[in-house]
């Protein structure tokens, strides 16, 4: 070790500032030759850099957590883990009634009870309209209605605005889907649930550029 | 060049700078003993409010950071940079002048924390105005420090300013980005604490270990009239250091809601760190241990020796510490606290202290007016910092127990924290009489410092300007 | 002269690097996470503090709290967060998302305070007001033994003008602290503030990235068959 050291600093002349510089740039400038075990240190280092980035590398790709923002136990997998525990579950009934409910919206002409008005707003409770082909239903309330309509064997004849994107209300394929399949199952209605897929499919594809309301006449033309 | 005119340049700055860090360092140190002492009777001054505990801690870390640590730091870094650089500081007036607006500015944020005005945000609790001044301030010392390099006589550039260049220019970016995202417009939600972690991490290990390893190594070369051994390695440690260390900072943050790959990555990262440990040891531990008898007495040598100490074992234990199942034991405690002191008091500070030890004496041309306070200053010193280490360490590894371990046996309840706490007391205690210890320390350098800036105004007139005695050592 | 630019030049990048690493990257992910719309509420979470409880906030941050206190419960399994009833689950990032300043801490000379309006909720009095108003007037009346100093400068000692103040606090207080006679002694405001944020504290809502845990093998299988027979 002491020989070691001998070898491995050398006297800085008179000790000033100057000589300090010089002897540093000769260093530099000239590397120490290799003597017996002197070349040694630079090698151990150059391993030990290699083991850690190599170590911190294992580190790193092991305890990533899917390098994902909302991971925060580094052992967790996102890949690897269970799927249903990241799809928040809603319940489209609830949503439905919170839409339907929402001011200006449905429950203004319908009613909170569903019986419409009489003779001015039709009900939605057990009405054919609402039980029956949900294409219809869905076509209805994605561009509104106008002209003469018969529910439940009364004519009604008024104007229902348009719910679904683009329109004034801009609902989502979900909400549109959710409101309908509460209003489907509430007061005494038991029509299977509409799928956000269908009102996604007609919106796209079979209706796919429409902006004016429909008439019932040209509903009843839709199976 | 003669030595002789650069130190009588950097004289204004020089003992300006040393005299107002050294009176932070006896506010500093007085405010520690308050906090110390309210850990063990919370009754303590308890109905002023500009001295609460929380308050106190904040002003007390702040006034170390910028008031003693960046004081000291713009003292040796101006002076290595002339020395180095073998040219003279221009118009070192300008230096005083921007160093009043940084402490002016200092003791308002002082003064701001007590009263109530702090970020709360670790590292930066300064009111935002203050950082502004303390920003131009710095601004102005830091290129003048930088002019004097460019105007250097010497072709090569020595490791010392390597480290130096890193530190002065790696802050002012630090600290505005900081400040940006933390202070004038926060970012939203846990991206604050990364944030933080990234500034102070960057804080400790760019600018106070920048500046402390380029005094190290200036040390040693000029303490034992030797080169540093394995000089050619020394570039290697300082372009780890600048690649790696930047991401290491998250690492503090196990545990805590950010992103897990973040923390992962700052661990990772100060594994590699270890490497320039390594080198740091190889440049510095065999130059040192080459030191004559009589340079072993030498108080500068001995504190450097201190520093280095510290140095290699805070630098160990903060990579052991971010480790995932140490950190779940020993986060939240006094473990963390006395990595802290370690760092900035056992590394940084004694680093400084042996650096002014040096400076001071030729800047002035006169030696200590009264060498007993010396021997002093480093002996309350080193006790005092090793008492209030290991005493912290213990109390934070029985606190890590006490909070994150069950007691044994079957249906345990964990330990109530009052009862962790009450048993920490006689350490928190030891930890008090040696921050008293080092309060007296520090008084006998400021004591000491003072005496000798008051003989050297005294009789330095534009005429006298021939150094006697001291000065010729350079 | 070229080593000197190439000096600059790595130091630039470096700083660079790291910054756009550690910030940058999680400034366009954790940065711009939103609040979670509860299909089922109809609500947003994390939902906005009261704004009594955003001035305590502020009391908080001023008088140092997050010096001795946390606010970031551990994940189960990684120290005993849960097994001290810190908090129903570990601290999420959403959950600190319209707070001005985090105050996430880093030191626990005191209990972790991230859902402590949860445990004083109603335990004494009207919901856990009186206890906090105790508590930060001595602590060792609700806690023999605590470190924590007392914050008697958040209350006032006054004289009674016509009508006793009806959030005078003298009568939980024990002989050795009655006020004079015709005084009484009331919180102040930023006391009451204080304590509306603690109390505001609570992280119930259960953010679908709190189930990001990891489950060891045999349990996850378990977890996921039970799901599939479901």
């Amino acid at each position: 070790m002491s020989s070691h050291d001998q070898e491995s600093t050398r006297p800085l002349g008179d000790g000033s500032d100057a000589s300090l510089q010089n002897v540093h740039a000769d260093l530099t400038a000239n590397k120490p030759e290799p003597k017996d075990g002197y070349s040694m240190l630079p090698l151990f280092l150059l391993g030990l850099l290699s083991a850690l980035i190599f170590v911190g590398s294992i580190y790193f790709v092991h305890y990533r957590g899917g390098v994902d923002p909302l991971v925060y136990d580094e052992r967790f997998d996102p890949k690897t883990a269970a799927k249903s525990a990241t799809v928040a579950t809603v319940d489209p009934i609830a949503a439905g009634k919170r839409l339907y409910n929402q001011p200006g919206a449905c429950a203004t002409c319908h009613q909170v009870n569903g019986q419409g008005v009489a003779g001015v707003f039709p009900p939605l409770a057990a009405s054919e309209w609402v039980s029956g082909s949900d294409e219809r239903l869905i076509r209805l309330v994605l561009h509104g209605l106008v002209g003469e309509i018969k529910v439940k064997g009364n004519t009604y004849n008024g104007a229902m605005p348009a719910f679904g994107l683009g329109s004034g209300f801009n609902w989502s394929d979900e909400k549109v889907a959710h409101v309908l399949t509460y209003i489907r199952s509430e007061w005494g209605n038991a029509a299977p649930a509409v799928d956000v897929a269908k009102v996604t499919a007609v919106r796209t594809q079979a209706t796919a550029g429409r902006t004016k309301p429909w008439t019932a006449v040209e509903l009843e033309a839709v199976p | 060049m003669e030595g002789a005119s650069i130190d009588a340049s950097v004289r204004l700055p020089g003992l300006y700078f040393a005299a107002a860090a050294a009176v932070w360092l006896v506010v500093g140190t007085a405010l520690s003993v308050i906090a110390a002492f309210k850990l063990h009777s919370p009754a303590f001054l308890a109905d002023c409010e500009w001295l609460t505990y929380g308050r106190v801690r904040a002003a007390e870390s702040a006034v170390l950071v910028y008031g003693w640590g960046f004081n000291a730091a713009f003292a040796i870094a101006v002076w290595l940079m002339a020395r180095l650089a073998q040219a003279e500081v221009r118009r070192p007036v300008t230096l005083v002048v921007s160093g009043v607006f940084w402490n002016v500015g200092v003791l308002l944020g002082t003064l701001g924390i007590l009263g109530g005005y702090g970020t709360a945000v670790e590292g930066l609790e300064f009111p935002a105005y203050v950082n502004m001044i303390l920003f131009a301030a710095y601004a102005w010392i830091a290129i003048w420090a930088l002019l004097t390099f460019r105007a250097r006589r010497s072709p090569h550039v020595f490791i010392s300013q390597w480290y130096l260049l890193l530190a002065l220019l790696w802050f002012p970016w630090v600290f505005s980005l900081a400040h940006l995202l933390l202070v004038v417009d926060p970012v939203q939600g846990v991206m604050q604490p990364l944030v933080q972690t990234w500034y102070s991490h960057s804080l400790f290990l760019f600018w106070f270990g920048g500046v402390g390893v380029a005094a190290l190594y200036y040390l040693a070369a000029k303490l034992t009239g030797r080169s540093i051994a394995h000089y050619h390695l020394s570039t290697l440690g300082f372009w780890l250091l600048v690649i790696f260390g930047g991401w290491a900072g998250p690492a503090r943050l196990v545990g805590a809601p950010v992103p897990a790959w973040v923390v992962s990555l700052g661990i990772a990262m100060s594994f590699v760190l270890l490497v320039v440990v390594c080198v740091w040891a190889c440049n510095l531990v065999p130059t040192l241990a080459r030191a004559s008898a009589a340079v072993r007495q030498d108080v500068s040598y001995r504190f450097a020796a201190v520093g280095v100490a510290a140095l290699l074992v805070a630098q160990v234990a903060s990579v052991l510490l971010s480790l995932r199942g140490v950190s779940e034991l020993l986060q939240f405690t006094f473990v963390q606290s006395a990595l802290a002191q370690l760092n900035h008091y056992g590394f940084f500070s004694m680093v400084a202290f042996g650096t002014l030890y040096v400076m001071l004496p030729r800047i002035t041309g006169r030696s200590w007016p009264v060498p007993s306070l010396v021997g002093f200053h480093f002996w309350s010193s080193l006790l005092g910092c090793l008492a209030s280490v290991v005493a912290l360490s213990i109390a934070g590894y029985k606190q890590g127990v006490g909070l994150n371990r069950l007691p044994a046996g079957e249906g345990a309840v964990p330990t109530p924290i009052i009862d962790v706490l009450q048993s920490l007391q006689p350490y928190l205690f030891t930890q008090t009489s040696a921050m008293v210890l080092l309060v007296a320390g520090h008084v006998a350098f400021l004591v000491n410092l003072g005496w000798m800036a008051a003989s050297c105004c005294s009789c330095c007139s534009p005429a006298s300007s021939s150094l006697p005695n001291a000065s010729k050592a350079a | 002269m070229n080593r000197i630019a190439l000096l600059f030049l790595g130091l630039f990048a470096a700083l660079a690097a790291s910054w756009t690493g550690v910030i940058l990257v999680n400034q366009g992910s954790v940065g711009r996470l939103a609040r979670v719309v509860d299909a089922n509420e109809g609500v947003a979470f994390p939902q906005p503090m009261p704004g009594l409880a955003q001035q305590g906030h502020l009391v908080y941050q001023d008088l140092g709290c997050a010096a001795c206190h946390t606010q970031q419960v551990r994940r189960p399994g990684f120290g005993i967060d849960d097994k001290r009833g810190w908090g129903e689950r570990h601290s999420v990032a959403r959950d600190y998302l319209l707070e001005p300043r985090v105050l996430i801490g880093a030191q626990r000379i005191g209990p972790d305070l991230r859902n402590v309006g949860q445990r004083k909720d109603g335990q004494e009095g009207r919901d856990g007001r009186e206890w906090h108003y105790r508590h930060l007037y001595d602590p060792q009346l609700t806690s023999p033994g605590s470190v924590m100093p007392p914050f008697r400068f958040l209350f006032e000692t006054r004289k009674i003008v016509g009508e006793p103040s009806p959030k005078a606090i003298q009568s939980l207080l024990p002989a050795s602290s009655q006020p004079p006679a015709g005084h009484e002694i009331v919180p102040t405001v930023r006391a009451e503030r204080l304590v509306s944020y603690l109390l505001s504290l609570k992280d119930s809502y259960a953010y679908p990235e709190a189930a990001n845990v990891y489950v060891a093998k045999s349990e996850s299988q378990g977890g996921t068959a039970a799901e599939g027979a479901k």
